[in-house]
This record gives C-alpha cells, sequence and structure tokens, in this order.
C-alpha cells in the first residue's frame, strides 16, 4: 500500500475500507511504525469528534417553539381529518360556535350554512356527517390551492 | 404515561390525537436540542440557526400525515433537518457546493504550541478548529462522527456523490489532524 497515506487510514477508522485492503493494512501496520504512529494520532482525534457537543438553546426559541406548535395546529384543523372523521377539536367548534359565522368564511359552504339555517343547533349529529364531508372534499381543493399561494381561510 | 411516550406514540398523537398541540410539545421537547445542533453545524449565526431549526419543525408537523408510523422517526427527522439546512447552504453560498470549489479549511493558527499540551485545553482547541471548517465541512463531519453514518448513507442523505462527501471528509479531518499535530507538538508528516 500507499505507506501513510492518510486517507486509507481515515477510511480504515471509519470502517469502510473493503475487506482485502483492510487486510493488507493490517499487515503493512504491524510492520510500519509510521503508520502505526499516526493511526494512534488519528484515534485520538476520532475520540474527540465522538464528543460532540450539542448547542443549547438560546431564550428565543421559547418564542418560536409557541409559533410552531400554534401554527402547525391550526394548519392541521384545516385540513380535514382523513379516515379518522372529524376530530373533538373540529367537532367542539361545529357544535358550540355560532355556526353560520362559523362557516361563512368557508368558500363554497353555501349547503353547510343552508343546513345550519333550516336545522339549528340541534341537529349537531347530522350537521357533523354533512360537514365531514364538505370539509373532506374543501380541504382537497384547499390544499391544491396551497401551491398557487392564496390566503389561507381560517375557521374565524 | 405520554411523558414516557415513545416516538411511535407520540407521533400518532401528533397525527390524530386529541392532545395533539402537547404531543407537538413532547416531541419538540425530546428533539429540539438535536434539531438546532445540526442546524447549528450549517451556520455560524445563531439567527440563521433559529430560523432553520423553525423551519424544519414546521416541515416535520406538516409532513406528518404522509409519514408512516410503522418507520422510525428520528431518521425522518434527521433527512428533514438536513435538507432544510442544504437548502439555505445553497441558498447562502452556492458557490460552496461545486467540488471544483471546494474550499480547503483553513489552516489551524498556532502562537506558542508549547502551552498547548493539556488535554482539556487540545479538546477546546479543536473544538475551536471545528467551529472554523466551512459549514458543509462541519455538517458532513458531523453527520459521520456524531450520527455514525457511513460514507453511502452521508451521499444518500445529501445527494451528494460519494467522492464528493469523502473529499470533504479527508479534508476536513486532514485540517483538524493538523491542528492536534499542533497542539500535541507531534510532527506533520502526512500533510
Ligand atoms: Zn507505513
Amino acid at each position: 500500500m500507499n505507506c501513510g497515506n492518510p486517507e486509507v487510514l481515515q477510511a480504515y477508522l471509519d470502517g469502510e475500507l473493503p475487506a482485502d485492503e483492510r487486510g493488507e493494512l493490517e499487515g503493512h501496520l504491524s510492520g510500519c511504525l509510521t503508520c502505526r504512529r499516526e493511526l494512534a494520532h488519528l484515534k485520538l482525534l476520532w475520540l474527540e469528534l465522538g464528543q460532540e457537543r450539542e448547542f443549547s438553546l438560546p431564550p428565543e426559541w421559547a418564542y418560536l417553539r409557541q409559533q410552531i406548535v400554534a401554527k402547525s395546529a391550526a394548519d392541521r384543523s384545516a385540513k380535514a381529518p382523513d379516515q379518522t372523521g372529524l376530530g373533538f377539536w373540529e367537532s367542539q367548534r361545529l357544535a358550540w360556535q355560532d355556526l353560520s359565522l362559523a362557516t361563512a368564511y368557508l368558500p363554497g359552504s353555501a349547503e353547510i350554512g343552508n343546513l345550519v339555517k333550516a336545522a339549528g343547533r340541534r341537529l349537531p349529529g347530522l350537521f357533523l356527517d354533512l360537514a365531514g364531508t364538505t370539509l373532506r372534499r374543501l380541504s382537497r381543493r384547499h390544499q391544491t390551492d396551497r401551491k398557487g399561494g392564496p390566503a389561507r381561510w381560517s375557521w374565524r | 404515561m405520554l411523558l414516557e411516550a415513545d416516538d411511535h406514540e407520540l407521533v400518532l398523537q401528533c397525527k390524530e390525537g386529541d392532545g395533539r398541540e402537547d404531543a407537538f410539545r413532547l416531541l419538540l421537547a425530546k428533539y429540539e436540542g438535536y434539531v438546532y445542533s445540526l442546524c447549528h453545524r450549517s451556520t455560524d449565526r445563531r439567527e440563521d440557526a433559529l430560523e432553520l431549526a423553525q423551519d424544519t419543525w414546521l416541515r416535520v408537523f406538516a409532513g406528518l400525515s404522509g409519514f408512516q408510523v410503522n418507520r422510525p422517526f428520528k431518521p425522518w427527522l434527521r433527512k428533514i433537518t438536513i435538507n432544510v439546512c442544504l437548502n439555505f447552504l445553497r441558498r447562502a453560498h452556492p458557490e460552496i457546493l461545486s467540488l471544483e470549489n471546494c474550499p480547503a479549511p483553513a489552516a489551524p493558527e498556532w502562537d506558542d504550541p508549547a502551552t498547548l499540551v493539556q488535554w482539556t485545553e487540545t479538546s477546546r482547541l479543536l473544538r475551536e478548529a471545528v467551529e472554523r471548517l466551512p459549514p458543509l465541512h462541519r455538517l458532513i463531519l458531523t453527520l459521520r462522527h456524531a450520527e455514525e453514518m457511513t460514507y453511502e448513507q452521508i451521499a444518500d442523505v445529501t445527494g451528494f456523490p460519494l467522492s464528493m462527501v469523502k473529499t470533504y471528509l479527508f479534508r476536513a479531518r486532514r485540517s483538524l489532524r493538523r491542528t492536534l499535530a499542533g497542539a500535541y507538538g507531534w510532527e506533520v508528516t502526512n500533510g
């Protein structure tokens, strides 16, 4: 081998040397003090690099974390739940908010609004079934719209 | 019980559970330091690292609906983090991602090697030398040594050719090896 080739020694320590080259190197090492010494030096470096420290999060992260949770929760409630039907949060909102107001901002939600006017709040089950279907449809449309980047609609 | 929840349970909670916000927070608490540290390898500026970390988490939570819960979470999280970091590096330093321009890491500076033989001192010097490396060298070094990824895995997750991964690794460590040589007073025989 190329005596003292630092790349071979590095790959050896990384465990990336093919078996035949590894055998060749180990044979060489047994007879070459220079390479053994160099290997020892590199091992020391590997040892140090293996103890990488973590950066501690600065205080302003608390605020950013808050934003992440709020944004992600809002995103998730805007999307219709997939196979699970309406989530608890959505159904609570639908059941207890002023429904006509809550749906007024939904594009294409005329059928929900009409149903609400007709049924009031007394038939949340029926409403939620319909709303669930409509929401799923809306959210699909919403998801495809999002690539074009229109303003996000919200529940409020 | 949620406090002791493993990744699998947490991810499930994030996807469909009623306590979604709590699950977001728990997942953040578990991995926010990890993500931030990884982001910090890609930039010298704390503000950038914070922005990268936030961007990563927004993508993670938005992407969870498409994530298969039976797969391990951390490698997926790592991949998203690395992608966010590499996109940042491409925007901030388009030149560093071409191998021809792959900058050689800065040579270590030695004022008084004789005073630098203590182990703790050496660790500090080495850490400073790592921080002086170009961001991409630092990131790849982290993937190899802290994340213990193979060359192949690094190439896969970064999208770089294998040869480029090796070159970056070898150069970064050769530079650090010189730092150690200075600290310990070794003769620098192998460059
Ligand atoms: Zn030799």
